[in-house]
């Protein structure tokens, strides 16, 4: 059991670790949510808001609009929407690197970056001409393996993406039985 | 330490690439489909889709786009685990001959064997005989070669197949509620028409 003394120890510590302290760090933090704008909720989006409401009305399928079903309605198209923001951000994020004739692994670049510092190093600084370039460096992938190449490079990333996806595709899920359970009572 | 620079696109970027408007494609999100990718045989496969789940409602609509989508994905994680099946295999070769041949390793024997030149077979060929082995020795080559990114691939077909399996279940699973749910009212409504009925209008036999 734990005793009294390191209840009193892990609750000083919690209190010292609060967040951000300085006004930079705060400002940094309050961005957090805006790399990729997924966890910014729909309606918070005067656009995206507009369209949860047409798609909604869509849903309802141009009937009797009952108050109670077209706001069933709004949340089954506001899963829709942040379903469809994931996807097009996973879209964007791998086409962008297949168009890119010099995209780089991490860890490719890395490895062209600890050559080349050898490089200069050994030659004093001295740039010196491309075909005396050692090469060891890393070629930018080609062909139909660039994608698989672009899948690990992204694993992490794909991975958080996946569940937001996840979260997005349940919610609609569960918005729906909830629309068809009303839609069948009034 | 300084935290290492996202290649992912900024939220002003990810806005700037989602359409606006109100028609279909919108609410569906763009087609996902790649630069090389043939547009022709994604329709092809929407349209096959459709006429086999034929789309009830909109609710429905939404469904059947979502298992297109998953299947062009599902598709083309499989084709790529094919490709690299094929580029992993001179890699397997290499590694399996280098084991095996030591010192006499030739180091284009892999390349010439992949462009499947007489010399090269022979010699891969003969190489395994003599160690009492077959080509499911340089399969499990290229397996351990690329075994993370084959994982990797698998995992994501894994979990497309989950999410197209399940939409095809909630859709199945909504149409039987749907019907149960139509056929309750229905008998609630002749049993209703039947109670409704005054006695003093029924006449006595």
């Amino acid at each position: 059991m734990t005793s009294p003394r390191k209840i009193t120890a892990n609750r000083a510590n919690a209190r010292l670790s609060s967040g951000p302290k300085t006004a930079v760090g705060k400002t940094r933090s309050a961005q957090n949510a805006f790399r990729h704008g997924l966890n910014v909720p729909v309606v918070d989006n005067p656009a995206l808001a507009s369209n949860v409401e047409t798609l909604a009305r869509r849903i309802c399928g141009g009937n009797d609009l009952n108050p109670i079903v077209l706001e069933a309605a709004r949340r089954i198209a506001e899963a829709q929407i942040d379903l469809r923001r994931v996807r097009a951000y996973r879209h964007r994020l791998i086409e962008q690197a297949l168009g890119d004739p010099e995209f780089q692994t991490t860890a490719a670049q890395r490895a062209q970056l600890k050559v080349l510092t050898e490089f200069l190093r050994k030659s004093g600084n001295v740039p010196m001409p491309d075909e005396s370039l050692p090469v060891a460096i890393p070629q930018p992938p080609q062909g139909p393996g660039k994608l698989a190449v672009i899948l690990a490079e992204f694993a992490r990333e794909l991975a958080r993406l996946d569940r937001y996806e996840r979260r997005a595709l349940s919610r609609r899920k569960f918005a729906i039985r909830e629309f068809d359970a009303l839609a069948a009572s009034v | 330490m300084r935290k290492k620079k996202s290649k992912a696109p900024t939220s002003t970027e990810i806005s700037e690439s989602i359409p606006t408007g109100d028609d279909e494609p919108y609410f569906f999100g763009p087609p996902p489909i790649f630069l090389g990718e043939d547009k022709a045989q994604y329709e092809k496969i929407k349209g096959k889709i459709y006429e086999a789940v034929k789309p009830r409602d909109f609710i429905e609509e939404i469904w059947v786009n979502d298992v297109v989508d998953l299947t062009w994905e599902i598709l083309r994680l499989r084709r790529l685990k094919a490709v690299l099946h094929n580029s992993a295999t001179s890699q397997g070769v290499e590694n399996l001959m280098r084991r095996l041949l030591g010192l006499l390793y030739t180091p284009d024997l892999a390349e010439r064997w992949v462009v499947r030149e007489p010399a090269a077979l022979k010699e891969v060929e003969t190489t395994l005989s003599r160690a009492d082995l077959t080509m499911e020795a340089v399969a499990a080559e290229t397996l351990v070669a690329k075994l993370d990114m084959f994982e990797r691939i698998e995992r994501m077909i894994a979990t497309a197949e989950f999410r197209r399996n399940a939409i095809l279940h909630q859709k199945d699973r909504r149409r039987l509620m749907l019907e149960e749910s139509f056929l309750r009212s229905l008998e609630e409504f002749e049993r209703g028409s039947i109670v409704g009925v005054s006695p003093r209008t029924r006449s006595r036999p």
